[in-house]
């Protein structure tokens, strides 16, 4: 069959954005193989004058010493505790907040929803030390409610949700209404269950963000036995060396969860994303 | 089922100059179906809502049945409202829609699953329990809409233009049934619709909202024959009814006869069919030119143009196309009589 020059066209521009993808597949997951393949690694493979990609000798020595050197299984304990309370606190307070703001009517509901946004011009280091002198005067240093409660609502997370809810037909609360749904119903079987995409999205942010936060756990939990991972990882940065293959294993181990819980949300982290996009 | 009694029922947006609906009272009979017709904008809409207790009046009374229900919440007034773009619950299966008013009112499981097999199949929808609503179609899903409402056997029954997300053939075909469903189950019924089809055929009684006012109360016959004002005149019937003040009449040509009011300036209604026209001239009839002749089978409808006005006619004669010229009179007992002034009617 004969090819036309669109076809040709069409081929080459085809080819090129092949070529593009794969080059960005390579920059964006070189890191991860580097810290994978390291974290099995020997230290006198590690730096060998030719790098390998793959290690020539597999071992499992970074990650016994790392399990050797810090409790890792109490770390990892609290960094679950820690990521998975804010996630469910914040999903819960700001869905419920952005319902109350999106379809409940009540004087002064704009001007507040304005204030709220104002917050966020604040950045979070210039609150941090107010946040933490309040803590500790009510006693919450050293304490998961300290670690906790300050995340468990987010502007942002709340105006993300209000946008999608105000797409919700009235129509459907008012339906809901007359069937003989009370208001805490109508927002939990009825308003929850339709804002899934942009729920899953937030739960995904909300998670990561608290799983990879170093600087909160680190200046409220004071005491080694509740570090979280990543604070109890930079712990065992040694003042005068770095054992890399011990702190490569570290990394799998705190990236591992926030992989497996993206892959999960994925299907509907892509709707809310774009819902978000095109809604807000 | 119950009687429904508004009185004085106005309503006020905050920060609106006028008022969405002022003074309005009527009853809807036990069993009754009653219309709200009116143009958009009329208000009419806004008052089944405030029947529901969606929106809250500003002033006046509500009671269905023996109680007074001006201040109850909406789930409390036991009625059903079928929303124009229907509002099923999109994450529940059509069982679900149906069935979750009837749950949430703690009633037997064995009682709700036999009303709902009961309602279902009434509807046709039995095939379709385990659907979602994304996957029916606007007709199914507008029974489903009933079918939710039906199924609760409320006092009354509340639907907000629930035909006009159909096509044509469909809404026609609909209309019968909605109208022997509800005699079928002996309910109370107020229907909002700007369609003056929708409101003659189906209705006992219809009440004419415009600008929040009511415009006339009466049966779809008493509306059509008795026409209290020259809003309702004009609004309802296809082809409108033809308007002429004093002037005009007497500019065309016509004679008075002396059966129309003895005042210095009227103006006087007369429905197309009911303009008897001829091909030829006849003595003390008026002779115009017709500017436009559409037949539509059994009807033909004649533009006609006479100095100073334009009078619409229906005929049974089948009107000759190159035919130009028409002679018409009125026939006298079937004109309306209206005050210039202020529009009310005088005969």
């Amino acid at each position: 069959m004969a090819t036309t020059k669109s076809d040709r066209r069409s081929t080459a521009y085809k080819t090129a954005f092949y070529v593009f993808m794969v080059v960005s597949v390579i920059i964006t997951l070189f890191p991860f193989v580097w810290m994978l393949s390291t974290s099995f690694k020997s230290p006198g493979e590690i730096f060998t004058k030719q790098p390998t990609i793959l290690p020539q000798l597999w071992t499992l020595n970074g990650y016994k010493n790392l399990f050797a050197a810090v409790n890792m299984w109490l770390h990892l304990c609290n960094s679950v505790i820690y990521a998975v309370s804010i996630t469910a606190l914040s999903v819960l307070f700001n869905a419920m907040a952005a319902y109350a703001f999106a379809k409940l009517r009540f004087p002064g509901r704009e001007k507040l929803f304005a204030l709220l946004l104002v917050t966020m011009m604040v950045p979070g280091q210039v609150t941090m030390l107010p946040v933490f002198l309040i803590l500790k005067s009510l006693g919450l240093l050293n304490s998961y409610a300290g670690l906790v409660l300050p995340g468990s609502a987010a502007v942002f997370a709340i105006f993300m949700i209000r946008q999608f809810m105000m797409e919700i037909p009235e129509e459907i609360l008012e339906a809901a209404r007359i069937d003989g749904f009370s208001e805490f119903a109508i927002f939990w079987r009825i308003m929850l269950p339709l804002c899934r995409p942009i729920i899953a999205t937030l739960t995904v942010f909300s998670f990561i963000g608290a799983w990879n936060d170093f600087l909160w756990p680190l200046i409220i939990m004071l005491r080694e036995d509740k570090y979280t991972l990543p604070v109890a990882l930079a712990s065992i940065n040694g003042q005068y060396n770095t054992d890399w293959g011990l702190l490569m294993a570290g990394a799998v181990v705190v990236v591992l969860p926030a992989v497996l819980i993206f892959l999960m949300a994925q299907k509907h982290y892509i709707k809310g994303i774009a819902a978000g996009a095109v809604k807000g | 089922m119950a009687e429904v009694e508004l009185t004085n029922i106005s309503k006020i947006f905050e920060g609106a100059a006028h008022p969405v609906l002022s003074d309005i009272s009527f009853t809807v009979k036990d069993t009754e179906f009653v219309s709200l017709l009116g143009p958009s904008g009329c208000g009419k809409t806004t008052l089944l809502r405030i029947i529901a207790g969606l929106e809250e009046q500003t002033s006046g009374s509500l009671i269905i049945g023996e109680s007074d229900m001006s201040r109850v919440a909406p789930r409390d007034r036991d009625m059903a409202f079928v929303f124009q773009n229907y509002a099923l619950y999109p994450h529940f299966s059509v069982e679900d829609n149906i069935s979750l008013g009837l749950r949430l009112r703690k009633i037997e499981k064995t009682e709700i699953a036999a009303r709902v097999k009961a309602t279902t199949e009434m509807l046709g929808l039995d095939a379709l329990l385990a659907r979602k609503p994304r996957a029916l179609s606007g007709g199914q899903r507008q029974r489903v809409a009933l079918a939710r409402a039906l199924v609760r056997n409320p006092k009354v029954f509340l639907l907000d233009e629930p035909l006009s997300n159909l096509d044509a053939k469909l809404r026609d075909k609909t209309r019968g049934e909605l109208r022997m469903l509800f005699k079928k189950v002996k309910g109370t019924v107020i229907y909002v619709t700007h369609d003056q089809i929708e409101a003659m055929t189906m209705s006992d009684k219809i009440v004419i909202l415009q600008d929040g006012k009511i415009q006339q109360i009466g049966t779809p016959n008493e509306i059509y024959e008795k026409p209290a004002n020259i809003f309702v005149a004009t609004f309802i019937g296809t082809p409108q009814m033809n308007i002429l003040t004093k002037k005009e009449m007497q500019t065309m040509g016509y004679a008075l006869t002396g059966t129309e009011p003895s005042l210095e300036d009227f103006t006087c209604g007369i429905r197309p069919e009911d303009l008897e026209v001829s091909v030829t001239a006849r003595q003390g009839w008026v002779e115009g030119a017709v500017d436009l002749c559409e037949p539509t089978g059994a009807l033909t409808t004649l533009t006609i143009s006479v100095p100073g006005a334009a009078l619409r006619a229906s005929t049974t004669l089948k009107w000759p196309l190159d035919q130009t010229r028409a002679w018409f009179t009125f026939k006298h007992e079937h004109m309306h009589f209206f005050s210039s002034a202020e529009g009310g009617r005088i005969n």
